[in-house]
């Protein structure tokens, strides 16, 4: 449904691999060849007049690197950050981004025709970040769309109109 | 045209050799590939040869052009599958693209080569393994008209024709203006043949030399570029794409109307000529049965060996530079900014181990990081020649345009700047050079009139000066006339008449920078194009550069622009806010400014919701770096060492406060608060200036000095107005750089708002007490003295290991030169300074040398009232004492002190010599007890005889009195009961007395001030105190004064000499 070809990894491949983590309750997940490296580099510098998703910048390796809380992102409400939070790096167009999320899970390999259109909403949380859901035997799987995340703004606004009709 | 052509030339030759080098390796994929043709591949070489013959063709390489004129031939009829590209055919092909090498190597002999073995060659191949019917189209000429009957191309092949049409392509001649059309839209005519390249097929061009006259000549309004272009482009879309009028776009329906339709048309069912092109079983019979193309293979490598023994010499010079992908080099760069900020890091974790091993090899690894970081800029360096060039041009035809004779000198094209400046600055510099044609310059017969020669003189150079590299633009034009300017400022509303009044001419001429002031919409339409030297300023100022004006009427106009080398690493402040950091650049920040807790109530003012800051008499509004970042304001607790929330977000909350807990606490701050972090209640003030705002901006602490490497901030945060970047500090951390002139427009400061402010000055100053600004420092940490800041050159941060002792006496040697140094403890009664690593040294220029204090902590920048103990603590070398925030604070008289130490820089300074051993009276008026102390020691040292007044209005009853006699009168300007201007007027205006010469001393430093002290009468108006300046200002006038009364007058004094 959402966007063919920023899932062309999907397209191509019969299998793939997805790195899983959890925010709030929600068990998510990001294929593995879009992510960079995941870490603990959580010394955030606060920007102001800054999106209220952005969490902050970090120090990557010499980059400044902008950190997006997905908490923000999915409208659940902000928590201070924890032994278990992880930041997890994402290569979008010329930048890195980082994801902030609460505690990582595993990685979890499917196939093309196991993964079904995601639903309008997951619970109270906007569906319009989600590009698929898979069913694991006690809970749910939903594949995030990042640049969708990344480009939030926009989403937010065409979500909104779709909302209209 | 030739110079010009330089650059143009020198492009081609890059741009052919890139394209040379892929040719050959294409070419042998090509062979491989054989009758399997792969149509990207043979496009690609299609396209690189295709080029090298448009430009060549521009550029008037008749040889190369033709040569890659019948390669591009053969490859046409490769892609079109006509023609299988056999060992044979490649073979020919290399050895083309060989020769064109060696012309590209020497372009400038290489219309002497004669390529007309390989047309042969070429023309054999064709002949050979092709068709008949393709042959013959190939070999027909046809000729191009347009429908009006003008004859444009002339033997143009068919079959090139043919091809592009049977491709989908429509036929069109293009007349492009190289002036109108590509040289005034600021594009080379590369770049726009690469436009030409975008949107279709050159097939032929040349450059219509019909209208051009000698090289003398000026250049013809228009300079035509006749093209031949097949594209599948519309003719609206190919207007739009070339940025070319409609109507120089001819479509041609069919070249030629009768050949096109008897030949052409029959054989335009694409069926039997698409069934030639051989699939693979015929390939073999097409290639054999050929001996003819074998035949002209001989002549060819002959040929080639002649031209081949020139190029060697241009071969080996083009070895010596290689072509890097620009990321290459920003990923570099990165990394050396990187290395740069580790090698910091590691820096200060060695300071902290005592090991020598260790602290030579970090010294070490210190000097090859910066070495290596100056390489890496190194390599984004390009010479500024690039833009100078097209000015030549530019100055040409504009000149021509407005009826003026211009030369313009270029100097210093070797210059070099980082590529990114390269880039920005093309824009600005020609508008200035616009701007000196069109304003400067005068029509020739204004310029015979005012004695000039006919032909104005346009200079553009470029220089190192400092680090930074100066671009000046002069010329000997008409000047800009100041009053004009005030003029026209006073009709926009820019500036009050009052304003326009006081405006020294060189405020006046900096009047064209401002927003909104454009001379140019009113005389011209040239310069102007919708831009004012605002924006010039603007851009330069965002490159980090400064614009200055110098103008004389009548003489010439003169703008230096000063750029940075680099953008990538800039000095900054770093300073604290809440917990955060933040870099301010230092070109933003004026100065420092540190309010104590007891004076922030005297200081602030609050207008309206804005706070303001009195500095110096005038108004400067402030804002609040926590307020601007909504972040909580934090202070730094003197005894926790930790950061504690500071409650009292608002100052005027501080009015009453001064004796509130706050001050208490501000108390126990002691000399070694070293980071200069506020105190509770004190406030740190940053001095910013942007785009002729200047504001004040209040941060909770200041932190080091840095050179910082600025990085982007992700798209998230484009929003961000009030942030320029952000850089990685020492310790690892991100801070946010900030951009001044965007919190400027966060905070709704407008202009007008410092306007209102000069309105509010003469009544702040009226009303002050009479201060003196002085640099508090200590010694031994417990013993506070002061220095006034009006005699302050400057202050270095210095290394203890960096002073050097000879003969008994303390040497700074920096900056190749050696400077005296004075210790207190050495000249009057202080404790000697503790050991440390870091200290201060205040500069001073006394008797014209330079003398440096050591003041190794240094505490505030502060007012002080002049109400002086000048018994208590008095000795050579110290004036008197204050209490400043409580503690005693010795003034230092840093005249006397050097005296001391170095008696003999004073033993010849010129004094006036008083005549037949008379004394000279000098009749001193001033209010305050410190500085009528002062004043007269300073003078009686010299030898004169001071009589002092309270005020002006004793100073005028003793001058009234006729047993005194005086030979000049030294006065304060604020005094009560009558004050100094007064006396100065009625001095000036009493016959008796008005030969007297007056000389103002006083602390009311602004030009109005100085203004009005001349326009009372005064002599000479002296700041406050430089006894050097006064001194000589004293004698300077006695010597006048005693020229005339020698003169006009037998002394008049009945009294003579009182004792």
């Amino acid at each position: 449904m959402t966007s063919a070809d920023s899932t062309s990894a999907i397209m191509t491949h019969d299998k793939v691999e997805y790195a899983t983590f959890y925010v709030g309750e929600l068990l998510l997940g990001v294929d593995i060849n879009q992510i960079q490296e995941i870490n603990r580099q959580l010394n955030l510098t606060r920007v102001s007049h800054a999106p209220n998703y952005v969490r902050g910048v970090i120090n990557l390796r010499g980059d400044v690197v902008t950190v997006v809380d997905l908490r923000a992102i999915l409208q659940l409400p902000i928590v201070d950050i924890s032994h278990e939070n992880r930041n997890v790096i994402i290569k979008s167009g010329d930048e890195h981004i980082g994801l902030l999320i609460d505690r990582i899970a595993d990685v979890v390999v499917y196939k093309q025709d196991e993964i079904e259109p995601s639903p309008a909403n997951v619970g109270s949380v906007d569906g319009a970040f989600f590009k698929g859901v898979c069913k694991l035997e006690s809970e749910l799987l939903i594949l995030l769309d990042t640049e969708k995340v990344f480009d939030m703004d926009a989403s937010a606004a065409a979500s909104s109109s779709v909302g209209m009709d | 045209m030739p110079s010009e052509n330089d650059e143009l030339l020198d492009a081609f030759v890059t741009e052919a050799n890139e394209n040379l080098v892929d040719v050959e390796n294409d070419f042998l994929l090509i062979e491989e590939a054989g009758a399997n043709i792969d149509q990207d591949l043979v496009n690609k070489v299609f396209r690189g040869i295709h080029s090298m013959k448009g430009t060549s063709g521009f550029l008037g390489l008749k040889s190369i052009g033709k040569l890659a004129h019948e390669m591009e031939n053969v490859l046409n009829l490769v892609r079109n599958r006509e023609l299988v590209p056999s060992p044979k055919v490649v073979d020919v092909l290399l050895r083309g693209a060989d020769t064109l090498r060696n012309m590209v190597n020497d372009i400038e002999s290489s219309n002497d080569v004669d390529v007309s073995s390989h047309v042969r060659e070429l023309e054999a191949v064709v002949s050979g393994e092709t068709t008949p019917e393709v042959q013959e189209s190939m070999n027909r000429e046809i000729d191009v008209e347009l429908s009006n009957g003008d004859l444009i191309f002339m033997m143009i092949s068919e079959q090139a024709l043919i091809s592009r049409q049977r491709q989908g392509g429509s036929i069109y001649i293009i007349i492009a203006d190289l002036v109108a059309d590509v040289q005034s839209k600021d594009q080379t005519p590369l770049q726009f043949l690469r436009k030409v390249y975008d949107a279709g097929e050159l097939i032929d061009s040349y450059v219509s030399t019909a209208g051009l006259g000698d090289l003398d000549d000026d250049l013809p309004g228009a300079l035509d570029f006749m093209m031949l272009v097949s594209s599948t482009n519309s003719r609206e879309e190919l207007a739009a794409k070339l940025d070319v009028p409609q109507d120089k776009i001819h479509h041609i329906a069919s070249p030629k109307q009768t050949d096109w339709a008897d030949q052409g048309q029959p054989r335009e069912p694409s069926a039997d000529t698409a069934d030639v092109p051989v699939p693979a079983s015929t390939q073999k019979e097409a290639t054999t049965p050929t001996p003819e193309a074998a035949t002209p293979k001989s002549p060819a490598p002959a040929k080639t060996p002649s031209k081949s023994t020139k190029p060697p010499a241009h071969a080996s010079a083009a070895q010596a530079s290689l072509r890097v992908n620009v990321k290459v080099l920003d990923t570099l760069m990165n990394l050396a900014g990187e290395l740069v900020l580790s090698r910091n890091q590691l820096m200060q974790t060695v300071e902290k181990w005592n090991d020598n091993g260790l602290k030579s090899v970090s010294t070490r690894i210190d000097q090859v990081t910066s070495e290596l970081q100056e390489a890496i800029m190194q390599t984004r360096m390009q010479t500024i020649g690039t833009v100078f060039n097209k000015f030549l041009r530019i100055v040409r035809d504009l000149s021509k345009t407005l009826e003026k004779q211009c030369d313009l000198e270029i100097e210093g094209k070797d210059v070099e700047l980082d590529k990114t400046i390269i880039e920005a600055i093309g824009d600005p510099l020609t508008h200035l050079i616009r701007n000196s044609v069109d304003h400067g310059v005068e029509l020739p017969g204004i310029r015979v009139e005012r004695g000039k020669s006919p032909s104005g003189k346009i200079r553009l150079s470029a220089f190192h000066q400092s680090g930074k590299v100066n671009i000046v633009i002069s010329d000997d034009g008409a000047g800009i006339d100041a009053s004009k300017l005030k003029k026209k400022a006073v009709e926009k509303g820019i500036i009050t008449e009052e304003e326009a009044e006081d405006m020294s001419e060189r405020e006046a001429v900096r009047l064209i920078f401002h927003p909104g002031f454009s001379m140019a919409e009113k005389v011209s339409d040239v310069s102007g194009r919708g831009v004012g030297m605002d924006v010039v300023r603007t851009n330069i100022e965002k490159l980090g550069g400064t614009v200055e004006i110098n103008t004389e009427l009548g003489v010439g106009t003169t703008i230096t622009v000063k750029l940075p080398l680099t953008l990538a690493i800039i000095p900054s402040l770093v300073v604290r806010c809440g917990e955060g950091r933040y870099a301010i650049p230092q070109v933003n920040i004026r100065e420092l400014v540190r309010i104590n807790a007891s004076k922030v109530a005297s200081k602030i003012e609050r207008v309206k919701d804005a706070e303001v800051l009195r500095l110096r008499g005038s108004l400067l509004p402030l804002a609040r770096l926590s307020a601007v970042m909504a972040v909580q304001s934090k202070y730094l607790d003197p005894m926790s060492r930790k950061l504690e929330p500071n409650e009292r977000e608002n100052i005027v909350d501080r009015r009453e406060g001064a004796e509130s807990p706050d001050s208490a606490a501000a108390e126990l701050r002691t000399g070694n608060d070293q980071r200069g972090d506020t105190a509770a209640g004190a406030l740190n003030i940053i001095v910013l200036e942007a785009d002729h705002l200047r504001y004040g901006l209040i941060v909770d602490g200041l932190n080091d000095s840095e050179e910082i490497v600025v990085k982007p901030l992700g798209r998230h945060m484009k929003e961000c107005q009030c942030l320029a970047g952000a850089t990685i500090l020492g310790d690892g951390q991100v801070a946010l750089i900030l951009d001044v002139t965007g919190i400027a427009s966060h905070i709704h400061l407008a202009k007008s708002d410092a306007d209102a402010n000069v309105g509010e000055e003469t009544a702040d100053t009226e009303v002050s007490e009479e201060t003196q600004a002085v640099l508090l420092f200590t010694n031994e940490p417990n013993e506070q003295f002061s220095l006034p800041m009006s005699l302050i050159t400057r202050i270095e941060r210095i290394r203890s290991d960096q002073i050097d002792s000879v003969g008994g006496l303390g040497v700074l040697q920096y900056r190749g030169s050696s400077l005296p140094l004075l210790s207190l403890e050495d000249h009057i009664k202080a404790k000697p300074r503790p050991d440390q690593d870091r200290l201060n040294v205040v500069v001073f220029n006394i008797s014209g040398k330079e003398v440096g204090l050591i003041a190794p902590q240094l505490i505030d920048i502060s007012e002080i009232i002049t109400h002086v103990d000048t018994v208590t603590f008095r000795e050579p070398g110290v004036s008197g004492s204050v209490v400043v925030d409580g503690k005693v604070t010795r003034l230092i008289d840093i005249y006397e002190l050097t005296e001391k130490a170095h008696p003999e820089w004073f033993a010849n300074r010129p004094t006036f010599e008083t005549p037949e051993g008379e004394t000279t009276r000098i009749l001193l008026a001033e209010d305050s007890g410190f500085f009528r102390t002062q004043v007269t020691k300073y003078l009686e040292t010299d030898g004169y005889e001071v009589v002092g007044c309270e005020d002006g209005l004793i100073a005028w009853n003793t001058l009234q009195d006729p047993e005194q006699r005086f030979d000049m009168v030294v006065t304060d300007v604020e005094m009560p009961n009558m004050d100094g201007l007064e006396l100065t007027r009625k001095i000036k205006n009493d016959p008796c007395l008005s030969y007297l010469p007056v000389i103002a001393v006083t602390s009311l430093a602004r030009e109005e001030d100085i203004q009005r002290g001349y326009e009372a009468g005064v002599d000479d108006y002296q700041v406050k105190i430089d006894r050097e300046k006064l001194l000589a200002a004293v004698t300077k006038h006695l010597k006048a004064y005693q020229l005339k009364a020698g003169l006009d007058r037998a002394p008049v004094s009945t009294g003579g000499k009182s004792s």
